[in-house]
């Protein structure tokens, strides 16, 4: 069961389709497939975004805050975070529970909206978007993987997989096809047909994984991958998801609370009372 | 996401939740196939009655002392048939002028009774009614000068009393005074419910003695055509309102009597259509109330499939089609149930169903229209779940 190179499912037909492996692939800001009706965002043009000579940032986050409001008490989740993430990265978020790694990870998945600061997704601020070009930056820019997997129950593994390619407009033979190397890159080539109740733990993860990764993505975001999975099925997600760095140049970013797990990351990123505490390794 | 896979989509998640999905189209499946049956019952009974009006003959105009109208008994007669001597002048053509005085009496031909309606008439009858005769001739003017004791038999006495014995020229005792029968009457059917079979004619003069009446029931006057119905409706009321100051006569015609009853029918169907109408609606609560629990039962696979970058229309059209699809399949189903209740309730039994594809195609319509207005609100809730929270949903 390896990875081979190219996880980018081998179809090749639509996606950047640039060779991977490359830190320096460079996405264009995320266009439909379906003609581009909606947004399509793209980085102001001109110098006036301040990039790096070498390319655009995965994640540029400038004194990025996240605050709840319950009840009239103002919970500040992330308190100003700031931090630069390169494409094909490998990078663990660390810190105690209730600290601001989910909440930071949601922000950087475009699951969320920060309350202040800015946030640069793959060269693009989030905040020039609508609701309908963060979910573009979802399918198309980041990959989720959840603790608790989040595969819908009564699907098929391939059809699991496949799903991300249905918002991207996909026809299903492609889908299919796609989702079928991307499960066979999780080495899940014999599950295709199960249903996830039919799976264990870390093949569940593994199919999560495959979706994040059909899409083609720029990152895979994993908050807690391992979280839910004994040690054996920890390692084996772990690997794949190394692999997935190291053959395929996709950027990591993974939320953990286990120091092997967070060793396996090149860099380390400790956060607390929802700010970075610590930053390991950045590249600057 | 395109269309065909969000409708793919929907199909998968009633397949899923199979008995939700049939339970909740069935409040439509009832709503609709009842809309089908009962305007094809009131459509069948507009109908049939319509065709009635029309089979008794064409441009007739029917006229009774007092008030008539629906609900209004004819008052006492006062017209006799004098009266019916000064129509025919009126009218100018003394053959487009008929009587009726109607009695029921017994009827016995052997040891075969039956009760009848005698009709008390003249020769004139089939210049005016559409009264094919089978066998044998009509009254004549000589029966009715002379008081003669004849018969003309509806079909219906006629195979009571003789069964397949030819009655022509056979005895009857009408009312125990003996009458031959010199003619037979086709099948015509019911007007009004009046069972015209089962009517026995006799001249207008013998029935008068036979009944102990100088009065008449009414007379009807032939048109010659449907331009001279209201002229000639006209002259005879004012004829007999000069003959008789200060009484009211009516004068009815086929016309008035398919508009007035047209109306009826209609408004019945109508009602009849709006009380189905409201276990549609009914059935299309059901339908949002499901489609409530089922957002809310599936708030995390919304998340997820937020997560993976539906927009909040993906969601909003994945959700509607659901609605929409359970109320069309309710509706296609319903008008399928429907049509065969109405040809089942038209073949066993004697209520009259007439469908109609306006109705049919309004079930549909409506059906959708219904899925479409109670989705909305479940599909726009489901698209504006917030993913982060929607995903941590239990
Ligand atoms: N939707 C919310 N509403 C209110 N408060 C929230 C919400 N989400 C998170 N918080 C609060 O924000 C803080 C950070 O939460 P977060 O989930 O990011 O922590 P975490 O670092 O991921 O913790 P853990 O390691 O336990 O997963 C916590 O105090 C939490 O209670
Ligand atoms: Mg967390």
């Amino acid at each position: 069961m390896t990875v081979p190179e190219g996880t980018a499912p081998a179809t090749g037909a639509a996606g950047p389709g640039a060779a991977p492996g490359t830190p320096a692939r460079r996405a264009p800001a995320p266009v439909r497939d379906d003609g581009g009706a909606g947004v399509s965002p793209g980085p102001p043009a001109g110098p006036a975004t301040p990039q790096r000579a070498d390319g655009v940032a995965a994640f540029e986050a400038v004194d990025l805050a996240r605050s709840y409001r319950l009840e009239g008490v103002t919970v500040d989740a992330l308190r100003g975070v700031s931090l630069r993430i390169e494409p094909g990265e490998f990078v663990a978020i660390v810190g105690p529970s209730g600290s601001g790694k989910s909440t930071l990870m949601h922000l950087l998945g475009c699951l969320d909206r920060p309350t202040a600061g800015t946030l640069r997704v793959n060269g693009v601020d989030v905040s020039t978007l609508d609701d309908g070009g963060l979910a573009e930056l979802r399918n198309r820019v980041v990959g989720f993987v959840f603790q608790s997997f989040h595969l819908l129950g009564r699907t098929s593994a391939l059809d699991n997989v496949a799903l991300p390619l249905v918002y991207r407009g996909v026809g299903r033979a492609e889908r299919r096809e796609r989702a079928r190397a991307a499960l066979e890159a999780v080495g899940l080539a014999h599950r295709l047909d199960h249903r996830p109740s039919q799976m264990s733990g870390g093949e569940q993860q593994r199919v999560a994984i495959a979706r994040a990764l059909v899409g083609d993505p720029k990152v895979v975001l994993a908050d807690e991958p391992t979280g839910n999975l004994d040690t054996r099925n920890g390692e084996e997600v772990m690997g794949i998801l190394s692999r997935l760095n190291a053959d395929a140049g996709v950027a990591v970013v993974l939320v953990t609370h286990e120091p092997e797990v967070a060793g396996r990351a090149r860099r380390r990123i400790n956060v607390r009372d929802g700010r970075v505490d610590a930053d390991t390794g950045e590249p600057r | 996401m395109k269309g065909a896979e969000a409708l793919r989509m929907a199909l998968e998640a009633l397949r899923v939740n199979r008995l939700r999905s049939a339970l909740t189209m069935f409040g439509v499946v009832i709503g609709v196939s009842a809309v089908v049956v009962l305007v094809a019952i009131g459509t069948g009974a507009k109908e049939a009655i319509e065709g009635e009006i029309a089979g008794l003959g064409s441009n007739i105009i029917l006229v009774v002392p007092g008030q008539v109208g629906l609900g209004a008994a004819p008052t006492q007669s006062r017209l006799d048939l004098g009266d019916v001597a000064f129509v025919r002048r009126v009218v100018g053509d003394p053959g487009k002028v008929t009587v009726a005085v109607n009695s029921g009496e017994s009827v016995r031909v052997g040891r075969n009774e039956v009760f009848a309606t005698i009709t008390g008439t003249d020769e004139n009858l089939p210049n005016i009614f559409e009264r094919p005769l089978r066998r044998g001739r009509y009254l004549s003017a000589t029966d009715v000068d002379t008081r003669r004791r004849v018969a003309v038999l509806g079909s219906e006495v006629a195979d009571k009393l003789f069964g397949d014995v030819d009655p022509i020229g056979r005895q009857a005792t009408i009312a125990g005074v003996r009458f031959r029968v010199v003619g037979l009457y086709e099948p015509v059917g019911a007007t009004f419910g009046v069972a015209r079979d089962q009517e026995v004619h006799i001249p207008v003069t013998t029935a008068q003695r036979l009944v102990g009446l100088s009065r008449i029931n009414g007379i009807a006057v032939g048109a010659s055509g449907p331009d001279e119905i209201e002229p000639l409706r006209q002259r005879v009321l004012q004829g007999l309102s000069g003959r008789y100051p200060g009484e009211r006569f009516s004068a009815v015609t086929q016309t008035q009597l398919l508009g007035t009853i047209g109306s009826v029918l209609g408004m019945l169907t109508g009602v009849l259509a709006a009380i189905a109408g409201i276990s549609l609606l009914v059935g299309g609560v059901g339908v949002s109330n499901i489609m409530l629990v089922s957002v809310r039962e599936r708030t995390r696979e919304i998340g997820l499939r937020k997560a993976l970058g539906a927009r909040g229309g993906d969601v909003l059209r994945q959700f509607l089609i659901e609605a929409v699809l359970l109320t069309t399949i309710g509706g296609v189903l319903g008008i399928l149930l429907g049509v065969g209740g109405s040809l089942l309730i038209e073949a066993l039994s004697p209520v009259p169903a007439a469908i109609t594809w306006w109705s049919i195609a309004l079930a549909f319509g409506v059906s959708a229209a219904v899925g479409v207005f109670f989705g909305v609100a479940p599909a726009r809730r489901a698209a504006a779940l917030d993913p982060v929270i929607a995903l941590r949903a239990e």
